[in-house]
């Protein structure tokens, strides 16, 4: 099996340079089939490694060594271990399904060719970076999907607001970005490699730079995955397409930095402050995105919001060393996530593009298996007890929050923003599915079935996933944790009571955020909105503060440069050079060209004239008088030689 | 036994007449032919030098010439025939075709 593991992320590749190097040759129909079908390969690798037996021994393959200097040699080297596993799972399947509805979702697009080859290329990044077996490589893997994200983001880039999203997620990105490349060159300074296997085991002595880079790690991570304070991009990423949303920014790019936290931990471990840093930012980003979500229209921004939201409790199990239930809320949050995106995605679609929830409420678009479907993902996201993936992951981490230091705040926090993530999603979901008035819209017949199919996997898998990991002390199978132990430590949890407690806290939580969801849609229907409405949905003026912290000073330093420095000093120095030049040049004309290089060229052509002239009379063509000339000079020299007092 | 100035006198009359037969002739043939007679000046010079040191050099030196200037007379004899052929020329005189034909109009 091991031998195959190179397809996993090979075959989208494959796939995407095929796309952008043959894609016009391939009829046009065909083209999103055949992307289909490399994604699909992907996915079914991926089956065949959990029947060929990744589940139990780590998978290895080494594909050639990428750089050899001296004895530092990264490889392009997958490792697929439970983690990876995980990763690859969630990753490959969510991205083969989202795939399969592009097919009908992207449809009447013009240019499917540059979609489909950053699909693919996408998905091939992001597996790349989660099977990486070195720093480097995941490293490479991470830019990837940086670039693929930033060029989806602005797939209609004519329009100028879409392609400054793009732009917007590039930069902002890229701060994290930087920060993790700094961190890559510090631990390969310390410790002379990148591989994870070697890197790992170093890692538990007693290190006073485990601090600085566990820092600079969290950053990157923060970048990639929209927290507190680089989650400006996320947002305004909904300007690309909804499949592009469900795909790079929910179920799989963002989660990146859960992963490469989790595949770091031993270095947050070292550093205690730093793994509190990640669940308080956890913990503030959850409030901060469910608040803002609770104030947006646009039925996109409020799933980014609750994107942000979602991935700070994955942070806050990370901040509480309870790695296997982030990495269980990663993969439930994939699906219910993708799920939201996907059928808001065709409620826009049959819209005609209208993203306004009221407005899309009044013309009551949704048909009856994108409204079950969202149903499904809303009750999800919101926690619903018993019944929903959202629920069981949720939950765990919340209780797991509470052994945290300073645990009490970090729970109510979350509890805080598990109340909130009820009310804004069923705000969203009452909003536009119940409408009492006439509809506008008629409901279309059938879904197309490469929109159906995706839909109804994922709202199955939505109900189901969550039955891997009962909660604690319920006496239900924990698989999943028990099965991630070897490679990620358990979670501690409270003891027995008050887990129970806790756990009943949390499930109340969720269900009064839904009742609460009733009057407040009830309030907005009269014309009534929120306390301080727009500041919640401008994300609590992030945009603004950073426009003046960084944007405009750096316009303002640009324009100051553009006057001062390139005009007044750049450009007026070397228009004085090429003055100066000038008159040098003309001088030199004058001079010396017309004077000493002229006259000494035509006294040349006219000495090499004269002489050609003369030797030229010897050139007769008479081979008799040629042979006197060999001969006289012959006895010349012979005589010189011979008789010559001084000569020979 | 014949002294070594003997025939090294004879051999450097031979050479003397054919080095004047292929300056003052202008028949292609005799310049050929005055060749031939300078090669065979330096041939007996050869062969009595290599008699007056009791070496074989001078002899295989002499074998070597013949051959030598028996390939080359073929050469030179298809020239002959073909400036014939081409320019009808029997004078080296007529075969001027590689004169600097600038000489006239140059300043």
């Amino acid at each position: 099996m091991s031998t195959w593991l190179w397809l996993i992320p090979g075959s989208p590749f494959v796939g995407a340079l095929t796309i952008a190097l043959l894609g016009g040759r391939l009829p046009a129909a065909r083209l999103p089939w055949f992307a289909c079908a490399a994604a699909g390969i992907s996915a079914l690798t991926v089956a065949a490694a959990w029947l060929g037996g990744a589940a139990q021994e780590p998978l290895r393959q080494t594909l050639y060594i990428w750089l050899a200097v001296d004895g530092w040699q990264p490889s392009v080297g997958f490792t697929l271990d439970r983690l990876a596993l995980v990763m690859v799972t969630v990753v490959s399947g969510v991205g083969f399904l989202i795939h399969v509805y592009s097919v009908a979702f992207m449809d009447k697009e013009a240019e499917q060719r540059r979609y489909y080859f950053y699909m693919n290329l996408f998905l091939a990044g992001m597996l790349v970076l989660v099977l990486a077996d070195n720093l480097l490589l995941l490293y490479f893997g991470w830019e990837m999907v940086g670039l693929c994200s930033f060029a989806l983001i602005g797939f209609w880039y004519r329009d100028p607001v879409k392609a400054a999203a793009g732009r917007k997620a590039f930069t902002v990105t890229r701060i994290g970005d930087t920060a993790l490349a700094i961190a890559i060159f510090l631990l390969f300074v310390q410790f002379g490699t990148l591989s994870f296997d070697v890197l790992f085991p170093l890692g538990e002595g007693d290190w006073e730079g485990a601090t600085a880079v566990a820092l600079l790690i969290l950053v990157g991570a923060l970048g990639k995955s929209a927290q507190l304070p680089l989650q400006v991009w996320l947002p305004d990423a909904m300007a690309g397409p909804s499949p592009v949303s469900a795909l790079i920014h929910a179920a799989t790019m963002v989660t990146a930095g859960v992963y490469l936290i989790a595949r770091t931990h031993p270095l947050f471990e070292l550093a205690p402050g730093v793994q509190w840093t990640v669940a308080a930012i956890g913990v503030l980003t959850i409030v901060y995105g469910a608040s803002c979500a609770l104030a947006q229209h646009d039925i996109k921004r409020v799933l980014a919001y609750s994107t942000v939201s979602q991935i700070g409790y994955m942070f806050l199990a990370l901040g509480c060393g309870a790695y296997a239930l982030a990495l269980f809320h990663l993969a439930t949050h994939a699906c219910f996530k993708a799920l939201l995106f996907l059928s808001a995605g065709t409620l826009i679609h049959s819209a005609g593009g209208e993203h306004h929830i009221g407005r899309l409420g009044e013309l009551n678009a949704g048909s009856r298996t994108v409204q079950l479907c969202f149903l499904v993902g809303a009750a999800s996201l919101a926690a619903v007890p018993f019944f929903t993936a959202g629920f069981y992951s949720k939950d765990a981490i919340l209780t797991a929050a509470w052994v945290a230091p300073v645990g009490g705040l970090l729970w109510l926090f979350a509890a805080l923003g598990a109340l909130l993530t009820g009310v804004y999603i069923f705000r969203v979901y009452l909003t536009v599915f119940h409408r009492s008035a006439e509809p506008l819209l008629r409901p279309r017949g059938r879904l197309p079935t490469p929109i159906a199919v995706p839909l109804l996997l994922l709202a199955a898998l939505s109900l189901s996933v969550g039955f891997l990991e009962f909660p604690e002390g319920s006496g239900g199978p924990h698989t999943w944790s028990t099965w991630l132990e070897s490679e990620l430590d358990l979670a501690k949890h409270p003891e027995h009571h008050t887990t129970r407690v806790l756990q009943a806290l949390s499930a109340l939580m969720a269900v009064a955020g839904i009742a609460l969801a009733f009057p407040l849609v009830r309030r907005e229907r009269a014309g009534k909105s929120l306390p301080w409405q727009s500041f919640l949905q401008t994300g609590w003026r992030f945009d603004a503060l950073y426009a003046r912290l960084f944007v405009q000073p750096y316009h303002r330093t640009a324009s100051a440069l553009a006057r001062w420095v390139e005009q007044g000093l750049i450009e007026a120095g070397l228009n004085g050079l090429t003055r100066g030049f000038w008159v040098m040049a003309a001088g030199l004309r004058r001079g010396v060209e017309f004077g000493s290089v002229e006259r000494g060229l035509t006294f040349l052509v006219v000495g090499l004239q004269r002489g050609h002239a003369m030797l030229s009379a010897t050139q007769n063509g008479l081979l008799s008088r040629y042979a006197v000339s060999v001969t006289t000079g012959t006895l010349a020299l012979l005589g010189f030689w011979l008789f010559w007092p001084w000569g020979g | 036994m014949i002294p070594l100035t003997h025939s090294l006198f004879v051999g450097a009359l031979l050479f003397t007449l054919g080095a004047a037969v292929v300056l003052l002739r202008r028949e292609l043939l005799f310049l050929l032919m005055g060749l031939e007679i300078m090669f065979n000046g330096a041939a007996l010079s050869a062969v009595a030098a290599g008699q007056h040191w009791q070496g074989a050099e001078g002899q295989v030196l002499a074998i070597f010439l013949m051959a030598i200037t028996t390939a080359e007379l073929v050469v030179a004899l298809i020239l002959v025939w073909l400036a014939y052929q081409r320019f009808q020329a029997i004078c080296v005189d007529d075969l001027v075709a590689l004169r600097d034909g600038r000489s006239e109009d140059s300043p």
